[in-house]
């Protein structure tokens, strides 16, 4: 599943039909990398390297990218590590010694940033939220994907076009009348409030991402099962659903990543209702917190804050070394929508 | 086959989702053009009309221009940093390698470390860094005091601070995150690029610098338009990073603000002037769907043949 280069030593030669390169990218069925990971040295690529070729230019050919591309590494890595670190300090120590080893393993941060600084409830409120968010989305776009893409009725065109102006406009627009609506319904600051919005919002790319999933299945499966009698619904339930998991899983994993990073919407429709802020979603509650963090008095205030950018990045990290192909796919689609 | 199964389905499938999506997504995009025409502030009930006045208020806003002109200034800079580097990135990795023709050692490892702070919550990356960039204990500065230099005291209050710095502050953390998605994108664009170009073009003596502008760069060449454009969109809708940079940053508050930002301010901090929010998010939507008709017009253009 992770393209290690362990598991897609692909060499480079193979299959470079048409039908590969006019395919938009992101799209590859197997999603694996272009780069082929082809760290296998001795793969029998019959490139222009003569046999004797590569020993003599190997060390000049193959140092001098690493010159550049572990920089970038290092950018991108560096600040995180640089989190990690500073979230065992107290402020005096990130203060007057950046670079430094924490004095002591303080782990015992992490308990009062979930405690006292109440990263534990929004940690709480954020898994509800995306967990019923996505759970929601996913049902209903699964259902109108299915009939976008295989039962054309009078009115699809519409449907079409109604969704994808929920792609095009900007939220902005939206958080003006959405306050309003919201406090209508009676749904102002609680988690079913988010929930339901998040789905709303996520619907038009998941049935776009869904709908072409559809198309790519096979026609035969569902026609054979109608022959033997089975209904609308069963073909759906038994054969097009288990069919369609892996798109499930990549637009699964998509809408997991998106809704973790909400915080416009939160901001707007769950302002803070006390002084713990515990209706607060993760987002907001950092926001908060490195806000006030000038206030702080606690010698660890700025250790806390970094326990919980910690604690908010665990589980995104884990989803994307889980799902790396998916998430890796179903944004290059979100992209190239 | 039964017709009469067909339709319960369609109906029973497409209505749950229709509804939630009219109720929330589409009623309030058409409120709130409706709004833009108003004055309202969320305190009377009723909605009372003042025709074009926010529209031509804005025309005259000093700040609505600024704002305006710094996610210009964004849409400069993200994009070409950006895109450079990816592009620099992906083909180091793809042709990196021994020879001219294959991936770098390690290609693996790289693409999914460059690509992980893509999928980093946004607010993270803002509160990140505002302490790389913060002037007392901060990444940057204790960096550059490594190497012997303290170039960041001439900004005073550091980068985020600092009206002349900040939006560049702001712009590279959003170029940290979005490279490693971009170099990803290209990779694939690569993928598709025949190595029998690159063998003819090795043949006839052509180095890795030029069979990259010869070969690699007119082959992905719709790939980079298509990634720029959906760049754009993405910088003129950027909310979290301004919002949450620009927050803990000390006199640079509204130094930053950028359409997105201050249409927020202006909703929800200054007397809740709803009406005048709302015409901002309508010029804000017209320009996403100029955009999206670019776009349109763009990738409907025939393919490149090779």
């Amino acid at each position: 599943m992770t393209p290690s280069p362990a598991t897609s030593s692909t060499t480079h030669a193979p299959s470079r039909s048409e039908g590969a390169s006019s395919r938009p990218p992101g799209s590859a069925p197997d999603g694996r990398a272009p780069d082929g990971s082809a760290s296998a040295p001795a793969s029998a690529s019959p490139s222009a390297d003569g046999p004797r070729r590569p020993r003599r230019r190997r060390p000049r050919g193959s140092g001098l990218p690493h010159l550049m591309l572990v920089p970038w590494a290092l950018v991108v890595l560096v600040p995180l590590v640089w989190i990690l670190a500073s979230s065992l300090k107290t402020n005096e120590e990130i203060y007057n010694d950046p670079f430094g080893l924490p004095g002591e393993l303080r782990l015992g941060v992490y308990v009062d940033a979930w405690r006292q600084a109440n990263i534990g409830a929004f940690f709480t409120n954020t898994v509800i939220v995306v967990s019923g968010g996505v759970v929601l989305t996913m049902l209903l776009s699964v259902m109108t994907a299915y009939v976008m893409a295989r039962y054309p009725f009078p009115g699809s065109r519409a449907l079409y076009w109604l969704y994808l102006v929920g792609m095009t406009f900007p939220v902005f627009l939206a958080i003006v009348p959405l306050v309003r609506i919201v406090q209508a319904l009676g749904l102002f600051a609680s988690n079913l409030g988010l929930v339901l919005v998040y789905a709303a919002f996520s619907l038009p790319f998941s049935i776009f991402f869904l709908t072409g999933f559809f198309r790519t299945l096979p026609k035969e499966l569902a026609e054979a099962a109608f022959l033997d009698g089975a209904g609308h619904f069963g073909v759906f339930f038994r054969i097009m659903l288990p069919l369609a998991r892996p798109g499930l899983i990549s637009i699964g994993v998509f809408n997991v990543l998106g809704q973790w990073n909400q915080f416009l919407l939160p901001q707007v429709l769950n302002p803070q209702q006390d002084e713990e802020r515990s209706n607060f979603v993760l987002s907001q509650g950092l926001a908060a917190l490195a806000l006030g963090e000038n206030y702080e008095t606690s010698p660890t205030s700025m250790a806390q804050l970094f326990a919980g950018l910690i604690i908010s990045l665990l589980p995104v990290l884990i989803v994307y070394v889980l799902f790396q192909r998916q998430v890796q796919e179903g944004l290059s689609a979100g992209a190239l929508k | 086959m039964h017709l009469r199964g067909r339709w319960w389905l369609i109906l029973t499938f497409i209505t749950p989702g229709l509804v939630l999506y009219s109720v929330f997504v589409l009623s309030s995009f058409a409120q709130g053009v409706q709004i833009s025409f108003t004055n309202w502030t969320g305190y009377t009930p009723t909605l009372e009309y003042v025709g074009l006045d926010n529209y031509v208020r804005m025309a005259k806003d000093g700040a609505w221009w600024r704002a305006v002109s710094h996610n210009a200034v964004l849409l400069v800079i993200i994009p070409v940093v950006t895109l450079g580097l990816a592009l620099g990135l992906a083909t180091l990795i793809t042709r990196g390698g021994s020879g001219t023709l294959r991936a770098v050692r390690g290609a693996g490892a790289y693409r999914v470390l460059f690509f992980f702070p893509q999928v980093v919550p946004v607010v993270i990356i803002g509160i990140m860094f505002s302490y790389v960039y913060a002037s007392r204990g901060g990444l940057l500065d204790g960096l550059l005091r490594l190497v012997g230099t303290d170039v960041l005291s001439v900004v005073p209050n550091g980068p985020l601070g600092n009206p002349r710095t900040i939006l560049l502050a702001i712009a590279l953390a959003a170029v940290w995150s979005s490279v490693g998605f971009y170099m990803v994108l290209f990779l694939s664009a690569m993928s598709g690029v025949p190595q029998e170009l690159y063998e003819a073009a090795s043949l006839d003596g052509a180095g890795r610098l030029r069979s990259f502008a010869h070969v690699t760069l007119p082959l992905i060449w719709s790939h980079a338009q298509t990634a720029l454009i959906y760049l754009a969109i993405g910088t003129m809708d950027s909310y979290a990073l301004v919002a949450v940079m620009s927050m803990t940053g000390t006199a640079a508050d509204s130094g930053a603000d950028v359409m997105s930002t201050y249409l927020y301010r202006t909703a929800f901090s200054f007397n809740s002037q709803f009406g005048y929010a709302s015409a901002m998010g309508t010029v804000m939507m017209l320009g996403s769907v100029a955009l999206a008709l670019v776009t349109f017009r763009l990738t409907k253009r025939e393919e490149l043949e090779y």
